[in-house]
C-alpha cells in the first residue's frame, strides 16, 4: 500500500512537473514548431469531421425543413379551407342580411304579416319547379300565399303546406297562374303562367290594351291571399296575333330561380283588411 | 506500433468528434461533453493511467484550439481525471453501471468546475467586468445541467453497447431477489 501511495505520489509529481514545462516551453515559444506540427496534423481530420457532421446536419436539417414545409403546406391549406368556409357563410350572411332588411322595409311600409324561411330543397318529384321551404302550418303558412325572395319580387305561391315545412310552386312552372296587371295607364289585366320551368309568360292581354317592351307586371291583388303591386316581372317581347281575342308578354323576372336560397312569405289575406 | 496508430487514431476521432461534431449538435445537445464520458469509460474498461494519457494528449490538442490561455483544458482534464481516480479508488469499489454513472456525472461537474474558474479568473484579469462574471456563471449553471443529462445519456448507451459484447463490468445491477 505505501509502495502504491510512492509510486502514485512521484506519478503526480512528474505529470505536474511535465505540465509546468510545457507551459514553460509553450509561453517561450520553444514548443511553437511541435504545436504547429499537431496542428497540421489534426486539422485535416477536425475538417473531415467537422465536413461529415454539417453534411449530415445539413441534410437532416433539409429534410426536417421538407417535413416543415410539408407540414406547413398542410396546415395553410386547412387555414385555407377554413377561411374560405368562414368567409361563404360571411357571404351568405350579408346575403341573408340584405335580404331581411329589404323585407323589414317592405312589410313594414305595407303592414304585411310575414314569415322568413329557409329553401331547403327542391320538390321530390323533379318534374316540377318547386321548392321546399322549412316552415310549415305551424308558423301559419297556407296554401295561396305569395311567396317573395330578393328585390321583393314574387316567385312563386304556396301549393302544398306540412306542419314543418312547405312547398312553393315557382312562376316558371306549368302549372303556375299569378292573377298579375300591367303598370301602365289603363291597368291592364291577365294571367302570368309558367313556360315549361323556361320562362314566364303574360296570357289573357286584350288586344285592345296598349302595351310595350318594359313595362312592369304585378300582381293584381284579385287573389284573396296575395295582395296587390308586388312585382313578378317586365315584359320582354309581345306576341301580339290580329286572329287571336288575347295577345301575350314574354316577361323577364329580376330573380334567378336556381339560386334562391331565403324567401319572404306574405300571411296576407284580404279577409282581414 | 499497430497499436500506437490505433490510439493515436482513436485520439484524433475524439477530438474531432468534440470539436467538429459537437459544435454541429442543435439546441442544448451540443452542451454534451463527449471526452469526459469516453475518458472516464476508457479509465473504467482499461486503466486510470490510460484514460490520463488520453486526457494529456487531448487537453493539449484541444488547448491548441482553445480561445482559453494555453493549458486550461490541459489542467482541467487532468485534475478531474485525477479527481476522478481518487473517487474510484477510495469510494467507488467495483466496475458497474451505477460507478460508471457516478463517476461520469462527478466528472463532469469537476470539469466545469475547473473550468469555469479558469474562465472566471481569466474574466476577471483581462475585463474586471462583475456582470459578466455574473452572466458566465449563470450561463455555466445551465449548461451544466444539460451537460450532466446528456453526458450520462452516453455513457449508458456506450455501457449498453459495450455490454453486449464484454463481461468486463461485472456487478451491472443489485440483484435483491438472493438471499
Amino acid at each position: 500500500m505505501v509502495m502504491l501511495n510512492r509510486k502514485s505520489t512521484k506519478l503526480i509529481i512528474v505529470s505536474v512537473v511535465i505540465v509546468l514545462l510545457l507551459f514553460f516551453l509553450h509561453y517561450i515559444k520553444v514548443l511553437r514548431p511541435i504545436e504547429n506540427l499537431a496542428v497540421s496534423a489534426t486539422k485535416p481530420v477536425l475538417r473531415s469531421v467537422y465536413q461529415i457532421s454539417y453534411w449530415v446536419g445539413d441534410n437532416y436539417l433539409n429534410f426536417r425543413s421538407k417535413q416543415a414545409l410539408v407540414q406547413e403546406n398542410k396546415d395553410l391549406k386547412d387555414q385555407l379551407a377554413m377561411l374560405i368556409n368562414e368567409k361563404s357563410r360571411c357571404v351568405s350572411e350579408q346575403e341573408e342580411n340584405q335580404f331581411l332588411r329589404e323585407q323589414m322595409q317592405f312589410v313594414d311600409k305595407n303592414q304585411y304579416l310575414f314569415e322568413i324561411a329557409r329553401v331547403i330543397g327542391q320538390s321530390a318529384d323533379g318534374s316540377q319547379n318547386a321548392l321546399i321551404l322549412d316552415v310549415g302550418s305551424k308558423v301559419g303558412i297556407e296554401v295561396g300565399q305569395p311567396v317573395l325572395a330578393e328585390q321583393n319580387m314574387l316567385i312563386g305561391k304556396i301549393i302544398k303546406v306540412n306542419k314543418n315545412s312547405s312547398i312553393v310552386l315557382l312562376i316558371n312552372d306549368d302549372l303556375s297562374k299569378v292573377a298579375a296587371r300591367i303598370q301602365n295607364k289603363s291597368r291592364t289585366i291577365g294571367v302570368v303562367e309558367g313556360e315549361f320551368g323556361l320562362g314566364i309568360k303574360m296570357r289573357l292581354i286584350p288586344q285592345t290594351e296598349m302595351i310595350k317592351e318594359g313595362d312592369i307586371i304585378v300582381t293584381s291583388g284579385l287573389e284573396q291571399k296575395v295582395p296587390g303591386n308586388i312585382v313578378i316581372g317586365q315584359i320582354k317581347s309581345i306576341v301580339n296575333e290580329p286572329e287571336e281575342l288575347f295577345q301575350e308578354a314574354a316577361l323577364a323576372s329580376m330573380v334567378d330561380f336556381n339560386k334562391i336560397n331565403i324567401v319572404n312569405i306574405l300571411k296576407y289575406n284580404q279577409d282581414d283588411d | 506500433m499497430i497499436k500506437l496508430i490505433k490510439h493515436t487514431f482513436f485520439i484524433l476521432l475524439l477530438a474531432g468528434l468534440q470539436l467538429g461534431m459537437v459544435a454541429l449538435f442543435p439546441a442544448n445537445l451540443g452542451k454534451i461533453n463527449v471526452l469526459i464520458v469516453v475518458l472516464i469509460f476508457i479509465s473504467m474498461v482499461g486503466r486510470f493511467s490510460i484514460g490520463t494519457t488520453y486526457a494529456f494528449i487531448l487537453g493539449v490538442i484541444l488547448d491548441l484550439y482553445s480561445a482559453l490561455p494555453f493549458g486550461a483544458l490541459l489542467v482541467s482534464l487532468l485534475l478531474t481525471m485525477y479527481v476522478a481516480y481518487k473517487i474510484f479508488v477510495h469510494f467507488l469499489t467495483n466496475k458497474s453501471l451505477y460507478t460508471l454513472v457516478g463517476l461520469t456525472v462527478i466528472s463532469t461537474i469537476v470539469y466545469n468546475a475547473f473550468l469555469y474558474m479558469y474562465t472566471a479568473v481569466n474574466y476577471l484579469i483581462k475585463v474586471k467586468d462583475y456582470s459578466l462574471i455574473n452572466h458566465l456563471t449563470v450561463n455555466s449553471i445551465n449548461d451544466l445541467l444539460w451537460q450532466i443529462l446528456f453526458n450520462l445519456v452516453l455513457s449508458v448507451l456506450l455501457f449498453a453497447v459495450f455490454n453486449l459484447f464484454s463481461r468486463r463490468f461485472k456487478a451491472v445491477f443489485i440483484d435483491t431477489t438472493k438471499q
